[in-house]
């Protein structure tokens, strides 16, 4: 008995353990939240309120109807990034891809769910939960009929803690293999003759990239790490770019520049895209830009952090020090936000922010750069990074920590070219191939390249 | 006084010690369970001897967002043997060192990243095909694999899960005699792993030119990269054409030759016509071309030149017309 009892309790133990880890402290000027647990819980709605998870000290989320409105929680906001999602159509079918939830405070992408429809916006029929996948093929479709789906990312408990934007596709049978011709009518051997059958156009092969970014945002896409377009956002955020492919796995990947020349983070996704077919990416949100009035901010002064994001959204700020604290602002109808921060509740030191975008029908993006400051005892002025890294440097000694080894201002072939150069070198001859000066020129220097690649 | 331990107290203490490692197992594997993990895959585990089948690696990122991946996949050569690597379909795009096989040691090393990054359930990083020539158990293995995160830190995930593919070479069975009065049973027919053809060559790509103080001394240099999304490129060939030289003597153009970025061109004053081609394994190619401007020597050379020629010409007019006049002066 005293056996079975140890059994349970490790299987028990064992499985809340992860949960129980994942909690984070919490503290403002006022108050201290200390080994919280996580309590998530269903939706519930009626016709004037929603409900999103359990009303009680330890549950989060907010309910509202017209004159109340009650946060409950730790007043912090766990929240999971919408995934964007691809669709294409096949025979019968359907192969939808979408890119990893990326949770926080405490959520956790565990798994996904598909849900489907013939009408846009729904209401949709959901698949059984997918687990912790990035792909489905969806069949048993009707060819000829537009199909709209969304993916649902669940946490461990099979809440839906997230939802993508809709895609679409129409399956259409597989094209019959083009038939020989053979001469119709016109008798007696030859000439010219009938032609009936019109030459078979092989239908393009394209992807279609659909997302927000800022109003006139500058963009930047890149296949497989080759700029291959750089459109522009229209007056509203919005953008669609049309990219010909020849068939195969592709990794589009686009950032935007803001209207004070700050860049945004790239987001990636990868596709498979057969012969003939057009695959969508619908979705897409570009994390906001970011920046700060200052690099230190003198205690007890204020710290502005400010950017660029999707018009009239919510940004979710992000402080992290020895404790993490998450606010909220807006975005207006340009795309500009800012938030101001009382340092006083920061203790002196290092600290960094993020941020990251919620659309108004919340679709919510992957965070931004994280960005440094510290609290001391002076305000001192706040140079960016991005901004100087895409600014043409003179001559200096100083190298730039991004992989812009030439510093022309972009992070591209020749630069990798240059690392090429200098591979497994100690101390090479160019400091700036060793981009995080640990003396060697190696796997992780490429990887910060990567990371900043431009085209 | 000395306890004896009874068999009935060994016994409880075998089974305490086994609830104790299973209690072990059931708390620690969840942390396990989020950990980036590489798959080797086959058809079957099952082949005979003489089977030829194909293997894919493939890569979990569990939601973490990775840019870099590099490795070793190592292969028993007592009874297996690499035929093929195949890396088009991989969402690696740019490659330090492309899958390259080592017969010999019956390894694939490669080292590759994809700018951006990748996060996904299932992205497949090469597939290799392998003989299996003789009967025995065989496990393909994963060894000294990084992964970095794309997070600009080039920071380098731990606890890596590293599957392995366990297989059985059965025996191939051997064609029996006989007895004259019942007909021979055909044998099993062979296993053979086809590679699909590729006959599409890499995609189009763009070279470019340029110099840095601290590459060969200044030189200029061409850096490519071109993706073949079939079988995958296998090497480039850079060739230089001087030009107008190159209209009149080919034999000042240099090259093709051989190689990889970055290429230093062996024309640096002159301006030239590059062209560089990539070639994917099965032969097919993509080609490519660029420009490189004349050196500012050459540039600095010509105009002194046509400075000295005009001069010339000056001087030469006006003391013949100089001399005309005076003729007729006379």
């Amino acid at each position: 008995m005293k056996n079975i009892a140890i059994l349970l309790f490790s299987v028990i133990f064992g499985s809340i353990l992860p949960f129980l880890a994942q909690a984070d402290e919490f503290q403002s000027t006022s108050f201290k939240v200390l080994e919280p647990v996580l309590n998530p819980a269903g939706y519930s709605t009626s016709s004037g309120y929603s409900l999103w998870g359990t009303i009680a000290q330890i549950a989060i989320g907010t309910s509202t109807i017209t004159s109340y409105n009650l946060s409950s929680g730790f007043l912090f906001f766990p929240f999971a990034s919408s995934p964007a999602l691809s669709a294409t159509a096949g025979d019968g079918q359907v192969s939808l891809s979408w890119n990893a939830s990326q949770g926080f405070l405490g959520w956790t992408a565990s798994g996904y769910n598909v849900g489907r429809s013939t009408t846009s916006g729904g209401p949709y029929t959901y698949s059984a939960s997918l687990g912790n996948v990035t792909s489905s093929t969806r069949t048993g479709l009707t060819n000829g009929t537009t199909y709209y789906f969304i993916v649902r990312v669940e946490d461990a408990f099979g809440n839906s803690i997230a939802t993508s934007s809709e895609a679409s596709a129409a399956p259409a049978a597989a094209p019959a293999p083009t038939p020989t011709p053979t001469p119709t009518g016109g008798g007696g051997g030859g000439g010219g003759g009938g032609g009936a059958f019109a030459p078979q156009i092989p239908s393009a092969t394209k992807v279609i990239l659909k997302g927000r970014a800022y109003p006139a945002a500058d963009l930047v896409v890149f296949k497989d790490g080759t700029t291959v377009v750089t459109p522009e956002a229209d007056s509203a955020g919005n953008f669609e770019v049309s990219v010909s492919v020849e068939g195969g796995i592709y990794t589009f990947s686009v950032y935007a520049i803001d209207a004070d020349n700050r860049r945004s983070i790239t987001s990636s996704f990868t596709i498979q895209v057969s012969s003939g077919q057009t695959a969508v990416i619908s979705g897409i949100v570009i994390p906001p830009t970011l920046g700060a009035d200052k690099s230190q901010v003198k205690f007890g002064n204020d710290i502005k952090f400010f950017g660029y994001a999707y018009p009239a959204s919510s940004i979710n700020v992000t402080i992290s020090s020895s404790h993490i604290i998450t606010d909220k602002t807006k975005s207006d109808k340009l795309g500009f936000w800012d938030y101001v921060l009382d340092s006083e509740i920061l203790e002196r030191g290092d600290h960094t922010t993020k941020s990251q975008t919620v659309t108004p029908d919340n679709i919510i993006s992957p965070f931004s750069e994280s960005l440094a400051f510290r609290v001391g005892d002076q305000d001192v002025a706040f140079v960016s990074r991005i901004r100087e890294a895409l600014r043409p440097a003179p001559a200096a000694p100083t190298c730039n920590k991004n992989g812009d080894i030439n510093k022309d201002g972009k992070i591209n072939l020749i630069d990798f070219s240059i690392m090429l150069f200098f591979w497994n070198q100690r101390d090479p001859k160019n400091p700036c191939a060793d981009i995080n000066q640990d003396k060697i020129v190696n796997l992780s220097d490429f990887s910060i390249m990567l990371y900043w690649w431009t085209g | 006084m000395d306890r004896v331990i009874t068999k009935l107290e060994t016994h409880n203490m075998k089974h305490k010690i086994f609830q104790y490692l299973f209690a072990a197992v059931v708390l620690v594997l969840p942390f396990f369970a989020g950990a980036q993990s590489l798959l080797l895959k086959s058809a079957k585990t099952t082949y005979l001897a003489g089977d030829s089948f194909q293997a894919t690696l493939s890569i979990n990122t569990e939601g973490k967002q990775i840019n870099t991946i590099a490795g070793t996949v190592k292969l028993p050569i007592s009874n297996l043997q690499l035929l093929d690597v195949r890396y088009g379909s991989s969402i690696l795009t740019l490659w330090v060192e492309r899958p390259k096989i080592n017969a010999s040691a019956g390894t694939i090393s490669f080292a590759g990243g994809v700018p951006g990054g990748f996060s996904g359930s299932s992205g497949p990083i090469l597939s290799f095909s392998v003989l299996a020539k003789s009967a025995g158990s065989a496990e393909i293995k994963l060894s000294d694999f990084s992964i970095l995160l794309n997070d600009g830190l080039g920071t380098e995930i731990k606890n890596i899960g590293l599957g392995s593919l366990k297989l059985a070479i059965q025996k191939a069975p051997t064609t029996p005699k006989a007895p004259a009065t019942k007909p021979a049973e055909p044998p099993k027919p062979k296993e053979e792993y086809i590679l699909p053809p590729d006959t599409t060559p890499p995609e189009s790509f763009i070279p470019m030119i340029s110099k840095h103080p601290t590459v060969a001394d200044n030189k200029y240099f061409v850096s490519f990269s071109a993706v073949d999304k079939d079988s995958g490129v296998a090497y480039y060939e850079v060739s230089e054409s001087p030009w107008l030289v190159s209209l009149f003597a080919k034999k000042f153009n240099k090259g093709p030759e051989r190689t990889e970025p970055p290429y230093i061109l062996k024309i640096q004053h002159w301006p030239t016509e590059i062209i560089v081609k990539a070639y994917d394994q099965a032969g097919n190619f993509k080609e490519s071309s660029a420009t490189k401007p004349p050196s500012a020597a050459f540039i600095a050379s010509a105009v002194m030149i046509l400075l000295l020629g005009s001069i010339g010409l000056t001087f030469w007019f006006s003391t013949r017309h100089h001399g005309r006049l005076r003729k007729r002066v006379v």
